[in-house]
């Protein structure tokens, strides 16, 4: 899967005041199963990826990927794309007034127009293989926070989308089982869907991405194979940023 | 869950029986004139029924409008937006007797409407789709930014969206407040008998017109008003227990 982004700009509103995020951002990235997006806090993680899915219209520059530029002002267009995709955010955002199967089975009859008893078939194997079937006529308020954000990815990946999107998906989530969804996107790569992963477990992106995004301030500090970045890093800041990470 | 209903019920018929005894207190020895009343038991029962119409219709019609103005409010066109705010605006700034008058005598007259039912009917339901329009409109804005675009990433259309995702959880937390705005109708509706709809209201001038028994009139017509009203107050507050928990 190959990313091109050219002299994007973005401003947000912050606090009614706009804010600058992207200047004139460009890079180019290809990568066969992860792509992990790290970086500090605020660095315009969580904002590059909302404009790689369309949540967000950058102001000015293109977004290409796998040679088809991203049609921001065309909403068909632009449903088209996002059926075909997979997002997960980092807090669910399930629908509460339906149960988690429900929750899996929605995008199937109604976007990709299955019929409700194949879609069904095919939420269960998802929620099978995702180890979650066990819960699935519960309601999301009666999930675990680890048990929503495996409905989550069930739901993304159940219309089998060209590529998924993980926006922070330990976020929310205490430490056993931010375990059990890393284990669980770790497991993910043996399904070919490529995955860019905007994460703050450093460890886990050195586990298990192939490429690595590293933004500041809304630039790309660095990129590159995983292997490379974390064993040679060349910006001093990142050189920083990695000895802060692994210090303990 | 049952306690907390059956406490509800209990409270609802000791206010019932205070009503009662203020009643009966109040007008101490003097001789009631019941059996007078009894006799147009016809009548309050025709006005009864009528204000349990013109309120049932009121509610419907006055959901589909006021469904119609929050679309216009939350449209990309200025000139909608605009005329919707404004009509919303209108609606809840005047009492409602002004605009029973003014619609009944300048509108309805002006564009040859004589059927007063209609008129009525049609002046009730504009004035509550302004509150439930402003109710819809709440719940819409309530629903988080994360659930439009959780249903936005999926691919669903807008139409979609507001079908499968946010007017199902608009509804849930609408639920008591629309039961809530019906039993208001149904007290809004007594002013109706201002333009001679004979609902429940205009049936009690009426007796009492014909018998001068004046607080016998409007004893049942309290009576009336509050059998209505009553179950829904209890209505609204289940849904609402059921809701939030």
């Amino acid at each position: 899967m190959k990313i091109s982004v050219s002299h994007l700009k973005k401003n947000f509103t912050a606090d009614h005041r706009s804010v600058e995020l992207f200047k004139d951002l460009s890079f180019s990235v290809e990568f066969n199963h992860v792509l992990a997006l790290i970086g500090r806090s605020g660095s315009g993680k969580t904002s590059l990826l909302r404009l790689l899915a369309g949540l967000e219209r950058p102001d000015e520059g293109e977004i290409i990927i796998d040679g088809e530029p991203l049609q921001f002002h065309s909403t068909r267009w632009l449903q088209h794309y996002q059926k075909n995709l997979g997002f997960v955010f980092q807090h669910q955002n399930l629908f509460p007034h339906y149960t988690a199967l429900e929750n899996v089975v929605m995008p199937l009859t109604l976007v990709h127009r299955e019929m409700p008893v194949t879609a069904e078939k095919k939420a269960v194997e998802m929620m099978e293989r995702l180890k979650i079937f066990q819960h699935a006529e519960k309601k999301p308020h009666q999930l675990s926070g680890g048990e929503a954000q495996r409905v989550a990815i069930a739901r993304a990946l159940v219309t089998e989308p060209r590529f998924l999107l993980l926006d922070e998906p330990t976020a929310s989530l205490d430490v056993e089982m931010k375990a059990e969804i890393l284990d669980l996107i770790a497991e993910l790569k043996t399904m070919k869907t490529p995955i860019l992963l905007v994460t703050h477990e450093i460890g886990f992106a050195r586990k298990c991405a192939d490429q690595i995004l590293f933004l500041e301030q809304g630039s790309i500090l660095e990129q590159g194979a995983a292997s490379s970045f974390f064993d040679h890093p060349q910006h001093p800041r990142i050189k920083k940023f990695l000895s802060n990470v692994f210090a303990y | 869950m049952i306690f907390r209903s059956g406490s509800t019920v209990i409270a609802s018929l000791i206010g019932l029986a205070l009503f009662c005894f203020l009643f009966f207190f109040l007008v101490g020895n003097q001789t009631l004139g019941c059996e007078t009343i009894w006799r147009y038991r016809a009548v309050f029962w025709q006005g009864w029924l009528e204000t349990i119409i013109i309120a049932l219709a009121a509610l419907v019609l006055s959901s589909a409008l006021g469904a119609l103005i929050v679309a216009a409010r939350r449209s990309s066109f200025v000139v909608l937006r605009s005329t919707a705010h404004g009509l919303v605006e209108i609606i809840r700034g005047t009492p409602l007797l002004t605009q029973i008058l003014f619609f009944f005598y300048v509108v309805a007259h002006g564009i040859g409407l004589e059927n007063r039912f209609i008129v009525g009917v049609f002046i009730l339901s504009l004035f509550s789709s302004a509150y439930t329009a402003e109710m819809i409109r709440g719940g819409i804005e309530a629903i988080p930014l994360s659930q439009w675009e959780s249903a936005k990433i999926l691919g669903l259309t807008r139409l979609q969206i507001y079908r499968y995702v946010i007017l199902p959880q608009v509804l849930r937390h609408l639920a008591p407040a629309l039961t809530g705005q019906f039993a208001s109708l149904i007290k809004d509706s007594s002013l109706l008998s201002i333009i001679g709809i004979k609902e429940f209201t205009m049936a009690a001038q009426q007796v009492n017109a014909a018998t001068y028994c004046t607080l016998e009139s409007y004893f049942p017509l309290a009576c009336g008003y509050l059998l209505l009203t009553l179950p829904l107050s209890l209505g609204s507050r289940l849904l609402e227990k059921r809701l939030s928990s």
